[in-house]
């Protein structure tokens, strides 16, 4: 199952931008607004959402929407 | 050149020993200091052209950017007074865009009449312990807290400082400022939200210094685990501000890296880092440690810190605001504590949060230090009013973290500890707040 769209709603939200906006494959740090403090959201909201816990030598690759999506992918199996 | 200006001449000196250096690091661009410089005077000609003449103050939105940087200097040349505006603020600055730098010629002047006593730098504080209030800093001021901090964490022009912090206050400002005037290279990056590229940045250009908050070394361990500890060998020195860090912390870091300079500042808008701990001090880590330089005066005046040194602020923009903020020319940080005699300073609360038991000052950090080592997990202490005595201290204790009864702790205070300073009502608490710093909220529960 892809993850992507989902995914990329639940990041939108938190950045508060339409997620047609949100590029899939944008590093975070070119995305406005996904700081430190917004990442620590998403990771919370996407664990949840998901009820999945991010293994912590994961979390390190974590760094676009396209990059959840597959982790969380992976870790659905 | 610039006499009124050390930080500005500093600068320029840089550029005159090596021209073609890389002074900045911004995405794909990379500037010399021969640039540097260049832009700095081009942005001069900008201010000037917009109508700005020394002493006039221009609102600078303080972005990571090149261009925010030749704004900044170039307002200093010309005396002009740099009003730092955060980004995130939605507040309006002087509107320009890069190009309009570009185009302008070089301002080749030099005002005349100009003194490095001058206000050049307003900055607002954050306002997390009162109301956010202007900070008025002149050429000398900005220059020494820009250079006493660069002696203490020995920068020198051989760093590659990665900038993340957010440089419209002090911390990162002056972060920016102390690398320019030693002639090192800032590579700018946004924010700490992409540790990887962190990592990649700080691999990509040999990074061996940058400056952070406790918060930020918390994500950053979170994100990353324990890869930080690959750069041990190349970070030289960090430096820790805007907050305290748990002690567990602190060891942490050194433990990752144990052969870098490791140090925290105590400091505020107001008069800068004013005092630094180095973490491999580990006897005296429990302390904000000494004053920053000689020039650095700490002492304690009716148990509060009070500071003076050359960085220390010429006053507030509000004229309202200086009436109580400085005693005999110290400026009151409003810490409370005590100088151990070692020359170690040592914090013990905020003055308000002080509790006046009938007049005498008693620390809430004191008495709950003093409930925990009876064998208590975790408590916190606040102002009660009380009709006879004004204040009483009042403890909440942290649910489940004792064995203990409220009984038991009063007992065994009363037992051990000053009678003024013993909490006269006591109450169980589900959860002490604290916040996004860890700090504790004495506030909420005031009166409760």
């Amino acid at each position: 199952m892809d993850y992507t769209e989902e995914v990329r709603g639940l990041i939108a939200g938190i950045l508060s931008i339409p997620a047609g906006q949100l590029d899939i494959e944008a590093e975070m740090t070119d995305v406005e607004g996904w700081d430190s403090l917004r990442n620590v959201m998403i990771l919370s909201k996407l664990e949840e959402h998901f009820d999945i816990m991010f293994p912590s030598d994961d979390i390190f690759d974590l760094t676009s929407v396209k990059a959840f999506a597959e982790e969380i992918k992976k870790l659905k199996g | 050149m610039y006499s009124y200006s050390p930080l500005l001449q500093a600068v320029f000196q840089a550029c005159e020993r090596h021209p073609d250096k890389i002074a900045i690091i911004a995405g794909p661009q990379e500037i010399t200091y021969g640039q540097l410089c260049l832009n700095i005077r081009k942005a001069a000609s900008l201010i000037q052209a917009g109508g700005y003449k020394a002493g006039d103050t221009i609102r600078l939105l303080a972005v990571k950017e090149p261009h925010f940087i030749y704004m900044d200097f170039g307002a200093q040349m010309l005396g002009v007074i740099g009003e730092m505006i955060d980004p995130d603020s939605g507040e309006k600055a002087f509107g320009y865009t890069p190009e309009d730098i570009e185009r302008m010629e070089p301002y080749s002047g030099e005002p005349e009449g100009l003194k490095d006593g001058d206000v050049i730098e307003i900055l607002h504080t954050t306002g997390t312990t009162s109301k956010p209030k202007s900070v008025c800093l002149s050429h000398f001021n900005i220059f020494w807290a820009a250079k006493n901090t660069s002696d203490f964490v020995q920068n020198d022009e051989n760093d590659v400082e990665v900038v993340v912090m957010p440089i419209c206050h002090a911390f990162g400002i002056r972060r920016i400022h102390l690398t320019l005037m030693n002639g090192a290279t800032a590579v700018l990056l946004p924010n700490f939200a992409n540790v990887q590229l962190l990592f990649r940045t700080m691999e990509k250009y040999h990074v061996t210094t940058f400056g952070m908050a406790p918060a930020a070394w918390g994500y950053v361990r979170k994100i990353s685990g324990t890869r930080i500890s690959r750069f041990a060998g190349q970070l030289r020195h960090i430096e820790f501000g805007t907050a305290a860090m748990p002690m567990q912390g602190k060891k942490e870091v050194v433990e990752l890296l144990p052969d870098t300079r490791i140090c925290h500042n105590y400091g505020l808008t107001e008069s800068n880092r004013s005092a630094m701990i180095e973490y491999h001090d580990t006897a005296h880590l429990d302390s904000v440690g000494k004053p920053i330089a000689d020039n650095m005066k700490i002492k304690v005046i009716d148990g509060e810190i009070c500071v003076h040194g050359n960085q220390t602020m010429v006053g507030y923009l509000d004229p309202e605001d200086n009436k109580e903020a400085f005693v005999d020319g110290f400026f009151r940080t409003g810490d409370c504590g005590y100088i151990s005699d070692e020359g170690y300073i040592y914090l013990t609360g905020r003055a308000k949060e002080m509790i006046s038991v009938g007049g005498k000052k008693v620390s809430p950090v004191e008495v709950e230090e003093a409930i925990c080592r009876l064998g208590v997990g975790d408590c916190i202490c606040v102002s009660h009013p009380d009709e006879l005595l004004g204040e009483v201290v009042k403890a909440f204790i942290l649910k489940g973290s004792t064995g203990l009864s409220l009984e038991e702790i009063d007992r065994l205070m009363k037992e051990s500890f000053p009678l003024f300073k013993c909490p006269a009502l006591y109450e169980w608490i589900d959860e002490i707040p604290v916040n996004a710093m860890g700090k504790k909220q004495r506030r909420v529960l005031k009166g409760v």
